[in-house]
């Protein structure tokens, strides 16, 4: 069958380098968030310069997510809430204030990334993984 | 672990078995990555789309509620995340579309352990951009339905058949023009 034949060729041409399949390996280690998955919303339109965005929703939330640079990201939860926002990649996290709904994260290494947002009195929400 | 159906793989790793996902990882690894690199992401930005789908895939395991099902689920995930990559990068960068950057050895580049490897290569390297991203899923995930072709691909359902055998007979006119195919594959 020619596409065996092809399927072997793309492998050898252009095959999936070991750090790839390495790191989807320990992605089964990666631990799962105490929190509620919020879900994928469509992307925001009014997209500014070198900015893209994201946007995650659940019952009674949202968190809008601006990445600029390489890279940092302007978060902003609603309703308001004051809190934290952890901000993890496979290898580490970064914690930083929650005011007023908005909180800002720069600096954070590039690829793979999550967001939870935690508020007293409101529980924890968790994006899904994204590339930032 | 390669005589389990990805079915099974899937209740294994659910319940914590490791060298279950491995497998699944062994399994599916390469049309996860042939997906990316059908949008012509860079090496480390098809490496990231990748990362975060198995992240996803990891975190998804515990819903997963069609095992059979989850090669579709991965590159329509992957597909997703490599949409967004190249709205980002387009915005970032003028993409050059003749010299793309960093996708790869450009076909008249490689050359392969054996003649036909590199037959097919080249023509296929030939195609038309959809027909490359149809015969890269097809052959890297010969498991998936048209239906889950055709999601992965934003194509009709009905059109998945058809642009497929174009794409075949155009690459094996190629390949057999090329003089390096003959009556090895058919």
């Amino acid at each position: 069958m020619i596409l065996d034949d092809l399927a072997d060729a793309l492998h050898a041409a252009d095959p999936v380098p070991a750090g790839v399949v390495a790191a989807a390996a320990l992605a089964f280690d990666a631990r799962r968030e105490d929190a509620d998955a919020l879900e994928r919303l469509p992307e925001p339109a009014g997209v500014r310069g070198c900015t893209s965005r994201l946007a995650f929703g659940g019952p009674g939330v949202r968190v809008d997510l601006e990445f600029s640079g390489s890279l940092d990201v302007l978060g902003l939860v609603h309703p308001p809430c004051a809190g934290t926002a952890l901000v993890r990649w496979p290898g580490g996290s970064r914690e930083v204030v929650v005011d007023g709904g908005w909180f800002r994260a720069d600096g954070v290494p590039p690829g793979p990334l999550r967001v939870v947002v935690r508020a007293p009195g409101r529980g924890a929400v968790s994006t899904g993984w994204f590339v930032g | 672990m390669h005589e389990h159906t990805t079915a099974h793989l899937v209740l294994l790793a659910r319940h914590g078995d490791e060298s279950a996902w491995r497998a699944l990882v062994h399994r599916h690894a390469p049309a996860v990555w042939s997906v990316a690199r059908s949008f012509r992401l860079a090496e480390a930005d098809a490496a990231d789309v990748c990362q975060a789908t198995w992240l996803a895939f990891a975190e998804h395991l515990h819903r997963v509620r069609e095992p059979e099902r989850i090669a579709g689920w991965l590159i329509t995930t992957a597909r997703r995340e490599s949409l967004r990559l190249v709205r980002v990068r387009g915005r970032e960068e003028p993409i050059d579309l003749w010299h793309p950057a960093g996708t790869g050895p450009g076909p008249e580049d490689v050359v392969l352990g054996d003649a036909l490897a590199t037959a097919l290569w080249r023509a296929f390297a030939e195609l038309s951009e959809q027909c490359q991203r149809v015969l890269r899923l097809v052959a890297c995930a010969p498991e998936l339905t048209y239906a889950q072709v055709a999601e992965a691909l934003g194509l009709r359902v009905g059109s998945v058949g058809p642009t497929r055998s174009r794409c075949v007979e155009r690459l094996r006119r190629r390949a057999v023009s090329a003089g390096l195919v003959s009556g090895v594959t058919r």
